[in-house]
């Protein structure tokens, strides 16, 4: 019996061991979980939040881009008492509120409106209550290999939306380079295949955003709009101007070696590029647009939110005020990966820090950047659907890109979503009368 | 016998002999129930009551819905149904070439050969290797550009579409697979191997039998039992195969490579939509059961 007695002390220890890990430790030390996609990101504001906050620590769970979606999901919708923050992507917010993960934060409105601008609180509104803080906004742009194009004659494209290049114009240039063997490929882009990336690509062309209707829940991505995207797209891989088979992380990667002679791809970019030892000169230039058409460019980017099912909310809240809406915290949140932050006087350090990152490529970058912001942006469409409906279109572009049929596509793409929001309206109505 | 009963002490009557052995069988159930628990325990919360909650997630009773809804939902939805196209045939390739490969490298590595204990490491290393980490490195590698197609080029051979083709990146998934899963399934038959009687295969020398024939009359017919086991198991692992899809292909192009494990995952993590997800599951679940049901129908363990 007497190894009896010692398994059972073994199991009794170990749950005291295991329960232990799940408590806050000494004292009232507090931990709080934040899960997000930006490793390294939030280190320099999580330790400023904990200098300021003895006794609190803030643990900062990153997770892969691709996973983020999988990880809020699962964990969330488990009612996971062990997140307290989470990253909020935008578009993908009025599902998470139908879901119930996020508190209610409506009550800080004038608190948000006094610190950053009124495009991002629209982009975290829903339903005219206020689910998250904002935290940085976006832009893409046009980065080219500037000593490339110098030797092969062609000229740099300039720094203002008034040099902005038209899209036939980028694509006769990198297929030149091609051609020529000076590089391998002629264009990159950071999101390829990602609905973010090419939304303003498809609306400049004249197709719609791809979902209309009543809250957005009407798919229409098999229009003659769309289809001449997807032949434009799927072009431009079957020309090898594009690389097929390279996936977004390794994007910038590819142009910063020199394999790539433009990239499309956001400010996150300009840290990265700069970083490494490039060959030669490179430069970057406002976002292209097909001609004829508008110019659209992309906006919006990761929001913070409180999980509604975590235990300590109220300093979970006073983290993530600290982290978006205070210019010291929400500076810091964007001094690792370089994306600009949407508190107003933060934005303006942003733009003294992305100057100092390289000097000579950014000249006129905050310029660029507010008046793409003001006049040429779209948001992502606002929608429950928003998660169906990007993951269909992200895959249907990615098999576009590999030489699928593209009429097939976008045809099995519409049908796809239709039946997967169909299916959406039936179990929330379901939902709703249970309640 | 009578000795004993005799010498027995006078007060060891029947009554306290039966109280002694209930004691003791009391003791020896105690004992085994202890030592059991961990396994019940393990078991009713890793694979019953996940089975149940599946079930009546799959089956919403007591809403408006009826309660098969979810089933007619998936069955209407042609990503399903491709997704169970993709599988079978995915299986119907991967457990034979894997199951032949692994005995062939099992008789292989059993002969004398030269640095013998080297190649079945070798063979085994992959296993040591997390499925993740060797999903990674093999993207790397089947890129358009990327080595396995720079070495194609050098040799004057035509680039390989692995990934981005539908009908390549199945392939490529069914390599992938492999590629763990022989030297794995290789070790259950080295064992069997070398089970069978050396004398066996000595009486069959002198009686002037070639090494083929030795094969099939005495190497296959003496590994029955592991081989159904090998069978068995690689079947239901190939059924649940999920991380090379998900870090190689996420189920495409064209859903070429959509399994019904990515299938699943998808619509309960990416989409949210577990009473599908659960349905799906109870369905992939039946798949299995059936398909292995045939199998230990069409393959005796037994020696007959």
């Amino acid at each position: 019996m007497r190894w009896a007695r010692a398994s059972v002390a073994t199991v009794v220890v170990s749950a005291v061991v295991a329960l232990s890990g799940c408590q806050t430790g000494d004292g009232d030390e507090v931990t709080l979980t934040f899960l997000n996609p930006h490793a390294g990101a939030y280190e320099p504001v999580a330790e400023a939040f904990e200098e300021a906050n003895p006794g609190v620590r803030i643990e900062l769970q990153s997770v892969p881009f691709e996973q983020m979606v999988e990880q809020t999901q699962a964990r969330l919708s488990s009612g996971d008492t062990t997140i307290d923050i989470v990253s909020v992507d935008p578009p993908r917010l009025a599902n998470m509120v139908e879901q119930g993960f996020l508190t209610d934060e409506s009550e800080f409105l004038p608190k948000m409106r006094a610190n950053v601008t009124e495009v991002a609180i629209s982009s975290i509104t829903v339903d005219d209550r206020q689910w998250a803080y904002p935290l940085w906004t976006s832009d893409n742009f046009l980065f080219f290999n500037r000593t490339v194009l110098e030797q092969a004659g062609l000229p740099a494209p300039g720094p203002t939306s008034a040099d902005r290049l038209t899209w036939e114009q980028v694509l006769e240039m990198a297929r030149t380079l091609v051609e020529s063997g000076a590089v391998r490929y002629g264009l990159g882009m950071d999101q390829v295949d990602r609905y973010y990336a090419l939304q303003p690509l498809l609306e400049s062309m004249g197709a719609g955003p791809g979902l209309e209707g009543d809250e957005n829940l009407t798919p229409a991505v098999d229009t003659p709009q769309w289809l001449a995207f997807g032949e434009w797209y799927g072009a431009l891989y079957a020309d090898a101007i594009g690389p097929r088979g390279v996936d977004p992380a390794q994007m910038v990667d590819l142009f910063r070696s020199g394999q790539s002679a433009f990239l499309v791809g956001g400010a996150s970019a300009i840290g990265r590029i700069a970083d490494g030892d490039f060959p030669g000169e490179w430069g970057m230039a406002p976002h292209p647009y097909f001609e004829g058409g508008p110019i659209v460019t992309p906006t919006d980017s990761w929001a913070i939110g409180v999980s509604a099912t975590s235990e300590h909310q109220d300093l979970a809240r006073e983290f993530v005020q600290f982290a978006t809406l205070d210019p010291r915290g929400a500076e810091l949140a964007s001094s690792v990966n370089t994306l600009p932050p949407v508190q107003t006087e933060a934005f303006d350090s942003y733009v003294d820090h992305i100057r100092q990152l390289a000097p000579q490529q950014t000249v006129g970058f905050g310029d660029l950047f507010l008046e793409d912001t003001a006049e040429h942006s779209r948001h992502r469409p606002t929608s429950v659907g928003y998660v169906q409906f990007e993951s269909e279109m992200n895959t249907a572009f990615g098999d576009i890109r590999n030489g699928a049929d593209v009429e097939r596509v976008l045809a099995d793409a519409q049908s796809a979503l239709e039946l997967q929001l169909d299916r959406l309206r039936e179990l929330s109505l379901d939902a709703e009368e249970n309640e | 016998m009578t000795t004993t009963t005799t010498a027995r002490p006078r007060h060891d009557a029947p009554a306290q002999r039966a109280r002694r052995g209930s004691t003791a069988r009391r003791e020896t159930w105690g004992s085994a129930a202890l030592l059991l628990l961990p396994a019940v325990a393990l078991l009713l919360v890793l694979r019953i009551i996940p089975t149940f909650a599946a079930l009546s997630e799959a089956v919403p009773l007591g809403s408006e819905r009826s309660p098969w809804s979810n089933f007619a939902y998936i069955f209407s939805d042609p990503s399903f149904w491709n997704a169970v196209r993709v599988t079978l045939i995915f299986s119907i390739i991967v457990n034979p070439l894997q199951i032949a490969l692994a005995l062939a490298l099992a008789v292989l590595l059993t002969k004398r050969i030269p640095a013998v204990g080297l190649w079945r490491t070798l063979i085994l290393l992959p296993i040591a290797v997390p499925q993740a980490v060797s999903a990674i490195i093999w993207l790397v590698l089947l890129r358009p550009d990327g080595p396995l197609n720079g070495i194609a080029t050098s040799l004057g051979l035509p680039t390989v579409p692995w990934l981005t083709d539908p009908t390549w990146a199945l392939a490529s998934i069914i390599i992938v697979c492999s590629w763990v899963g022989v030297g794995y399934w290789m070790t259950f038959l080295v064992t069997g191997i070398k089970e069978i009687p050396l004398s066996l295969y000595e009486a069959s020398a002198l009686d002037g039998a070639g090494s083929w024939r030795q094969f099939w009359s005495i190497t296959l017919p003496g590994l029955r039992r592991p081989l159904l086991f090998v069978l068995v198991a690689d079947t239901v692992s190939n059924f649940l195969v999920f991380a090379p899809v998900r870090i190689l292909t996420r189920g495409g192009p064209q859903g070429g490579t959509d399994l019904l494990m990515y299938n699943i995952s998808e619509r309960a993590y990416t989409l949210g939509d577990t009473q599908a997800a659960s349905a799906a599951t109870l369905v992939l679940v039946l798949i299995v059961v059936a398909v292995v049901t045939v199998q230990f129908r069409l393959l005796p363990g037994r020696e007959d």
